[in-house]
């Protein structure tokens, strides 16, 4: 790359970039206007909103009679300042229901539960805010130094309702206290003390600015986010459908500038924009916080600290993520033909970026070392931490070398989709053709990748609801109902149904003697090789709880001796080998394998196949099965190669782990875990240590599996089908 | 016509081929066009003119055969082939928030020129294009007549020795399709090496030195215009043309039958 010719093109695209005004809009103006109008809006309508609350006569529908101390409270309440009062109205409305002549200590009192009908109308119909019930007997209590129930009812989703309930409870405090002292002149030989046993008292001793960047952490790092999103979207669209659109992607390509040359400039350009547009935001939003927390009364002292420091840090963080954005965003925006094709390609992008951020609402999200590598999660994350604790310097770097990586790998990308012809070009190929749902080539009716998707998401779907409730009913029925009559049937149904040639969809040839070769001894030694791998790495990853093990061997039925062997065999065994494979490495696979590489395809499928597990502990461990088998299956361009891999892999990790399972008596589990000198190692997920010698021959024979895979078929071309895609018309 | 000298040829395909999945866009395309030669490339819609063109600017690769550009193969000399190269086509749109004087410096440097090259060279051309009036006002400000010529100065300003136009003159009023076609025959008179393709009969007629006729990607005649015309028993060039691409239907062309070597006519 010749810098001094990226240079060019860099500040050419900036300067044409500055001159359009949609962007400078969005990249300056819209933050600039954006924060204080939010921040100072919301700010002046809450506490309109809260002094209207607090100016509010408070209705109360008493039950019962009023008792006479009760009103003397109130008397003495109208006397106070107009700001300290508690400003309740006391009434006694006509269709008030009879009081319960006694009420008892407990809260669920069948008397109270028949008010409650009648208390939500008076309520809905605004007659009053809170209602106040007074059992019959309550002054006659009070007399004789016992406690009286008095019950408020109040509905909390109604903010007048919740507003006049504190009043009222207050008002109860102060008559309580009135009593009390009563009470205690009839006693001088009882303190204070004896009638309050324990002062309760409670105080928020959050740092000032912890609890405004509580407030702030919640929704800022959020639209942030979505304002350096926004700032790359229009450069991105721009500088690759919309100069296809234009037409001047071709002037551009007859010069003398080399592919990368031109991707760099671009690329710098869309990400200048997003941190311009992401450093407007923050100042903006700075400033706006600034001006609230001026005008917050002193009392509160709330502060928010989105100090220097703090934008600084946080600056620091967008960096790697806006190269993150900038390079997904042209990746994709790069296949469209024009800025209105470009915008549907990137939509799902934008959902795929906002579930993370808005993941940082759920409770408990923490930043820690999971959280720290899921991409845009652990931005968000770590900028509310910023706002709300001191900086935790391991915890930035860490989020700052995986996002560093996702924009290194999502560049990758980018550079690979740009150096190819067609798609710079805009000709044909690339997304078009990716979404239509059956084409013909060759005579040949054949699957897509739209087609794929859909049915692998209407596959999930449908094991994710229909699967677990027939499985709920009956676990062995339940899966072969699963197996073959949603997904099996379907799938074949589909297949018919649009005329695609089911030898090609299904790969329906037999392998070569090695092939088969191959896939044995690839079945029987993957799953001590593979899963003590996948365990190792799934416990450094994210650690599976105890609880979930055992709803596992529960839902496999390991540790139920009342199922015979064959019996688990066929159900967990030959029947997902056979159901799943005409599922993934039939159909799915089938509309990937033209258009994507050898790699990316085998990577897909299997990614699929993990998500199909449902659940993000079995995401892993499928997904790592499924890339050998995958492999298998596309090497050997056999599915039955792919079955019965499949099938061996599940039979032998099944029995395995069940034999070893059946042998501990849940009586005895202390005696001998799996301990006996077998051929069998200890099964992984028990988290037993595994035995060196015995796995190395595993790891040789896997080994020697994969090479007599790879010498078997290393005759076929690379990609398979991959010629096949139309790539661009002439 | 005499055998070209091997010193003359600035451009030349030798077998020059493109495929894609399910149809060949250009099959086994020979030709040489030499220093002050204009070679006209004819055919109908979709007959492969645009697909040789870009493979000579480098823009498509070749799936086999080899284009050269002033002895730079475009396959594994794209810079130094395109350095050699003006193109222009229907495609090349000019920036629309950069004015003239903008785009021929920013091309002018993407060709790695000197900045005070750039501006003499752009200075020159802004004079002999007539564009001082329309030369810093933005592109989308201009008319298509105004941008043609911001267009034909930006295929120029390196001052490159060979020009490769695709259908030039398409959608422009006479005044600025004549235009083109004067600047084309200058570049001739300057000794530059010109290929373009077009479908107007007249244009080919009145500037091309040589012709080659293409269809359904294949290379059916190759000659001057008399030649051509001599060969087909035609009057015009027009109806030779369309007696050729009758024709072609279906004549076998081999890659060794010596009716599609243009070269060597």
């Amino acid at each position: 790359m010749r810098w001094r010719i990226a240079l060019t093109i860099f500040r050419k695209e900036l300067l044409e970039t500055v001159r359009d005004r949609r962007t400078l809009v969005v990249m300056l103006i819209l933050p600039v206007v954006l924060y204080p109008l939010l921040l100072i809006g919301f700010t002046q309508v809450a506490s309109h909103q809260v002094s209207q609350l607090y100016a509010m006569e408070g209705l109360v529908a008493v039950v019962g009679e009023i008792p006479e101390a009760l009103t003397e409270e109130l008397a003495a309440d109208a006397e106070k300042p107009a700001a300290d009062q508690l400003n309740l109205k006391l009434l006694q409305l006509e269709q008030s229901p009879q009081a319960p002549a006694t009420l008892g200590d407990d809260a669920e009192d069948p008397e109270i539960g028949a008010l409650t009908g009648w208390a939500h109308d008076v309520l809905k119909n605004a007659q009053a805010h809170a209602i106040l019930v007074i059992a019959g007997d309550s002054e006659e209590r009070l007399e004789r130094e016992d406690t009286s129930t008095i019950v408020i009812l109040y509905d909390n989703t109604i903010d007048e309702s919740r507003a006049v309930s504190d009043r009222l409870f207050t008002l109860l405090q102060s008559y309580r206290k009135k009593v009390v002292l009563e009470r205690l002149a009839k006693h001088p030989d009882l303190g204070e003390g004896f009638f309050l046993p324990l002062r309760i008292s409670d105080e928020n001793i959050a740092l000032p600015y912890k609890r405004g960047g509580y407030l702030a952490g919640r929704v800022l790092p959020m639209i942030l986010i979505m304002m350096v999103l926004l700032g790359a979207f229009y450069p991105a669209v721009d500088l690759t459908a919309g100069e296809k659109e234009r037409g001047t992607m071709q002037t551009l390509l007859t010069a003398p500038a080399q592919a990368l040359e031109i991707i760099f400039g671009k690329f710098m350009t869309v990400f200048c924009v997003s941190m311009a547009s992401a450093m407007a935001n923050l100042v903006s939003m700075a400033a706006a916080f600034a001006w609230v927390a001026r005008d917050l009364p002193g009392e509160s002292e709330i502060a928010f600290r989105i100090d220097a420091g703090t934008i600084g840090m946080v600056f620091l963080q967008l960096i790697p993520i806006a190269l993150l954005f900038a390079a997904l965003m042209m990746a994709v925006a790069v296949f469209a033909r024009s800025y209105k094709e470009a915008q549907n390609y990137l939509t799902p992008v934008y959902m795929l970026i906002i579930i993370p951020v808005t993941m940082v609402a759920l409770p408990g999200v923490k930043l820690v070392g999971f959280t720290a590598g899921v991409p845009v999660l652990n931005i968000v994350l770590l900028m509310r931490d910023l706002m709300t604790e001191p900086p935790r310097p391991e915890m930035m770097t860490l989020v700052l070398i995986a996002n560093v990586g996702y924009s290194v790998l999502a560049l990758v990308v980018a550079v690979r989709i740009f150096t190819t012809e067609q798609i710079l070009l805009g000709g044909n190929g690339g997304f078009g053709d990716i979404f239509r749902m059956r084409p013909t080539i060759g005579g040949v009716r054949r699957a897509t990748p739209m087609l794929s998707v859909s049915v692998f998401c209407i596959a999930l779907v449908v094991l994710l609801y229909l699967g677990t409730m027939v499985q709920e009913a009956n676990l062995i029925w339940g899966m072969v109902v699963t197996q073959w009559g949603l997904l099996l049937a379907p799938v074949l149904v589909l297949v018919m149904a649009l005329k695609l040639d089911a030898r090609e969809t299904f790969m329906l040839r037999m392998p070569s003697l090695w092939g088969w070769v191959a896939a044995i001894i690839l079945g029987l030694t993957s799953w001590a090789v593979l899963g003590t791998f996948t365990s190792w790495l799934q416990n450094l990853v994210l650690p599976v709880p105890a609880a979930f093990e055992q709803m596992m061997e529960k839902a496999l039925g390991l540790t139920d001796a009342d199922y015979p062997d064959p019996l688990l065999l066929l159900v967990f065994s030959v029947s997902p080998g056979i159901c799943e494979e005409f599922l993934f490495r039939g159909l799915i696979m089938a509309g990937l394998r033209p258009v994507l590489k050898r790699w990316s395809t085998i990577l897909l499928v299997s990614l699929m196949f993990g998500i199909f597990h449902i659940s993000i502990y079995r995401i892993l461990p499928a997904m790592i099965v499924g890339i050998v088998v995958t492999l298998v299956a596309y090497q050997t361009r056999s599915i039955w190669a792919g079955v019965l891999l499949h099938v061996i892999h599940n039979a032998t990790l099944l029995m395995v782990s069940r034999h070893s399972m059946l042998k501990q008596a849940p009586a005895d589990v202390h005696v001998q875990p799996v301990d006996t000198p077998s051929f069998f190692l200890p099964v992984p997920w028990q988290g037993t240590e595994v035995r060196w010698p015995v796995m190395s021959i595993y790891i040789v024979l896997f080994a020697a599996g994969l090479i007599v895979l790879m010498l078997a078929t290393r005759d076929q071309p690379e990609d398979l089908d991959i010629a096949a895609v139309p790539a661009e018309s002439p | 016509m005499t055998e070209p000298k091997e010193s003359d040829i600035l451009l030349e395909a030798v077998g020059l081929r493109k495929e894609y999945p399910r149809v060949v866009a250009l099959d086994h395309l020979d030709l040489a066009v030499r220093a002050g030669e204009v070679v006209g490339l004819l055919g109908p819609n979709g007959a492969g003119k645009t697909t040789a063109l870009r493979m000579f600017a480098s823009i498509l690769t070749p799936t086999s055969g080899r284009a050269v550009v002033c002895g730079f193969d475009t396959s594994t000399d794209a810079l130094k082939a395109k350095q050699q190269l003006g193109f222009l086509s229907g495609d090349t749109a000019l920036y629309k928030r950069m004015s003239p004087r903008e785009t021929l410096r920013y091309f002018g440097r993407l060709h790695d020129m000197e900045d005070a090259l750039i501006e003499s060279r752009s200075a020159a051309l802004i004079e002999r294009l007539d564009m001082g009036d329309f030369a810093d006002r933005h592109c989308e400000t201009l008319s298509t007549g105004q941008q043609q010529k911001a267009n034909i100065a930006r295929t120029l300003v390196h001052d490159p020795p060979v020009l490769i136009l695709d259908e030039p003159t398409v959608s422009l009023d006479i005044v600025t399709g004549s235009f083109i076609l004067e600047t084309i025959r200058r570049a001739r008179a300057e000794g530059k090496a010109v290929l373009f393709s077009t479908h107007i009969m007249s244009e080919a007629e009145y500037l091309c030195d040589r012709i080659v006729v293409i269809h359904k990607g294949r290379v059916c005649a190759a000659g001057t215009r008399d030649e051509l015309r001599a060969r087909t028993g035609a009057v015009s060039l027009a109806e030779a043309f369309l007696q050729l691409v009758g024709e072609t239907v279906d004549i076998d062309t081999s890659s060794d039958n010596p009716e599609i070597s243009c070269v060597g006519e």
